[in-house]
């Protein structure tokens, strides 16, 4: 195997190796199930799609993973504070690892396993040529606290929750890859604070009723919901830390480059209940698709066509999407075409 | 509902005259993590039919390898309790949810008094294993009949001075309201036991001026039964209009009549049964939503809550 440091080869953008075979496309989790906007909660049951598919297993780990964590160790050395734990969150931390260890070797047994002998636990991770013994409980016995441990070789971002008093605390997070958001900022805050910027949801008491279904999540029966935006170029590190580096691109878009630039970026949110913590954790499963390889389903192309034409203004401009949003709307206009098969 | 996890009764223990500890093993895996206060149901396959009951755990949540329950034997229980006590054996298997907890501590707490009447000791034998874990300054105060009670020793030997007993069939009644009075500012108040104890312990609490977010309180009934009248359920979606009679809840009616709803606690403490309702006025008799939740009126919890006048429209 070739070592994880000679892969490094490209700054943050690693377009190449973050391109979608035609396997990766078929199974990418489009978001829309009709062809106007809706702002909903959008709640399943996790884990129940069918073989292959990006909802087969709660934690989907895809063709992706190892430029993923190649990417996020380097995000990790120019930032180290994009993971971060409150001093409350170590039992929330050892559910993580313990969640994460069991599913993998669960669901993905050619790549990961796990044994246990009491506390004494064995961990190998042949992706990345890992092997690991240690002692279940004693951060000593790790190279790394729980958290930053397990999802530096964990596809997604990973946020913790405390839940107290009728409420959620953000107490620990591994956020890379955030969709315009900082959990520098973010941690420590309650549910409702950290969507205060979402546009009128909180009218709607979508947050109040979000939470309240969040809190009554229970072991063993994760939810999932997606949320999206669309970014320019296959960005993976969008932070609000970063925003310099990767705002300004948006005003680059025109009608030769929109197919190539412009990507659907859906994120797959998986919540589980963190069983001896009692806390919650937050699952952001990031996918990014080119508008050109998007098209390659005529369908697709067509429905998020009607959405983005049908999206509110305060909606577009908090996705950051209002300055080409027209040009992608012409770009995809040919998909009006009646031949085009309904979803 | 989880498939449930099949376990093996690895042993059974008598903890006091009506009270008995059952070890549990899972057939396959390690035991489930669970958190303090967390319950598991035990599906029972009784001649009568099956029986989901609900009890605390009461072994330790950093213990993988059993998983224990304390069983009271209820003379005027739907056959449950009884089942266990006489028809369950060391060997036989038993099928359990995965835990689930509705009455979990709070991490921030600075202090936390813990007051169990009977029975309701079950869940704060957990409690005791993560407040210890996390260093957390707590008392614990159980009020119990007679000497034949259950954990009392294992808990004197356990927590020592932290725990306080009080024999009511010998010392007669304890002043609880001094007790909560002398709570230093920032005591989380934790109440598990008969519905009375939970009225006397919350009503000191409010008259006192604590925060509601700082008292919790975990019933092992759905409380003393107000008068219940018979009512309509009219389902908005399908028109079928469903009867539920003065001796029934809306989801045992619900559930006679085909309609899933999903459920866990059945005593109006969990508020999974949560359905949405478009016309009629809800006596709500759960003890799970807030006074906001109630004003609402636009959802019930199917369990315990029911028509104030006649009939109720559900958007079903």
């Amino acid at each position: 195997m070739t070592s994880p440091a000679a892969l490094i080869v490209a700054p943050p953008l690693m377009g190449d190796r973050f391109s979608n075979s035609p396997t990766a496309i078929a199974r990418f989790p489009f978001p829309f199930t009709g062809d106007s906007y809706e702002y909903t909660v959008n709640l399943v049951k996790a884990g129940h799609g069918s073989p292959g598919a990006f909802d087969e297993h709660w934690f989907d780990v895809d063709e992706h993973y190892v430029a993923e964590m190649e990417l996020r160790a380097l995000v990790l050395a120019q930032d180290p504070d994009r993971c971060l734990a409150l001093p409350d969150s170590e039992e929330h931390q050892w559910d993580v690892l313990e969640m994460i260890m069991e599913r993998y070797s669960a669901d993905y047994p050619e790549h990961f396993s796990l044994t246990r002998n009491g506390d004494a636990w064995t961990w190998e991770n042949r992706l990345l040529g890992i092997v690991q013994a240690f002692t279940f409980g004693d951060s000593a016995t790790l190279p790394l606290p729980p958290l930053e441990y397990i999802t530096r070789q964990a596809q997604g971002d990973w946020v913790t929750m405390d839940q107290r008093e009728g409420d959620l605390w953000m107490n620990a997070g591994m956020l890379t890859f955030p969709a315009d958001w900082s959990l520098k900022f973010d941690l420590g805050m309650s549910f409702e604070e950290w969507h205060g910027p979402v546009p009128l949801a909180h009218e709607a008491g979508v947050f109040k009723r979000a939470k309240q279904f969040l809190q009554r999540i229970q072991p063993g029966e994760p939810w999932q919901r997606f949320n999206w935006t669309m970014t320019i170029g296959r960005r993976w590190d969008t932070s609000s830390e970063t925003y310099d580096e990767w705002g300004p691109e948006r005003t680059t878009i025109t009608p030769e480059n929109v197919g190539e630039k412009v990507h659907l970026r859906v994120e797959v949110q998986v919540l589980p209940r963190l069983p001896r913590s009692n806390g919650l954790l937050f699952l952001i499963r990031t996918y990014l698709i080119s508008l050109d390889e998007l098209v390659t389903n005529p369908a697709w192309a067509r429905r998020l066509r009607r959405v983005l034409q049908s999206l509110p203004p305060e909606i577009a401009d908090y996705k950051g999407l209002s300055r080409y949003r027209q040009t992608v709307i012409d770009h995809l206009a040919p998909y009006e075409d009646e031949n085009v098969q309904p979803i | 509902m989880n498939t449930p996890i099949e376990c093996r009764v690895m042993r059974i223990e008598s903890l006091s005259s009506r009270v008995k500890r059952f070890t549990l093993v899972p057939v396959a895996g390690p035991a489930p993590a669970f958190s303090g206060g967390s319950h598991v149901g035990v599906v029972l396959e009784t001649p009568a039919g099956t029986i989901r009951n609900f009890y605390s755990l009461v072994s330790s949540p950093y213990d993988q390898t059993c998983l224990q329950i304390a069983v009271q034997r209820e003379p005027t229980s739907r056959g449950g309790s009884a089942f266990l006590h006489s028809a369950v054996h060391v060997g036989d298997t038993i099928g359990i949810t995965p835990p689930r907890n509705f009455f979990p501590l709070v991490r921030t707490a600075r202090r936390q008094l813990l007051i169990a009447g009977g029975i309701g000791i079950t869940p704060f034998v957990s409690q005791v294993e993560t407040l210890l874990r996390w260093g957390t300054p707590f008392s614990l105060l159980y009020l119990h009949r007679g000497p034949d009670a259950p954990f009392l020793a294992e808990l004197r030997a356990r927590i020592g001075g932290r725990l306080m007993a009080h024999d009511s069939a010998r010392a007669g009644r304890i002043g609880i309201e001094s007790l909560i009075e002398s709570q230093p500012l920032g005591t989380h108040l934790a109440v598990c036991g008969p519905a009375a104890l939970i009225d006397t312990v919350t009503t000191c609490t409010r008259a006192l001026g604590w925060p509601a977010g700082n008292v919790h309180s975990e019933r092992f009934s759905a409380g003393p039964a107000a008068e219940t009248r018979p009512f309509v359920a009219h389902l908005a979606r399908t028109g079928v209009e469903i009867p539920v009679g003065a001796d029934s809840t809306l989801l045992d009616a619900l559930e006679s009549a085909g309609v899933a709803v999903p459920y866990s606690c059945r005593i109006g403490g969990c508020g999974t049964c949560e359905i949405p309702v478009t016309a009629g006025e809800i006596d709500h008799r759960d003890h799970c939503w807030s006074a906001d939740d109630h004003a609402d009126g636009t959802r019930l919890l199917a369990c315990v809550s029911r028509a104030l006048n006649g009939k109720l429209v559900l958007d079903l």
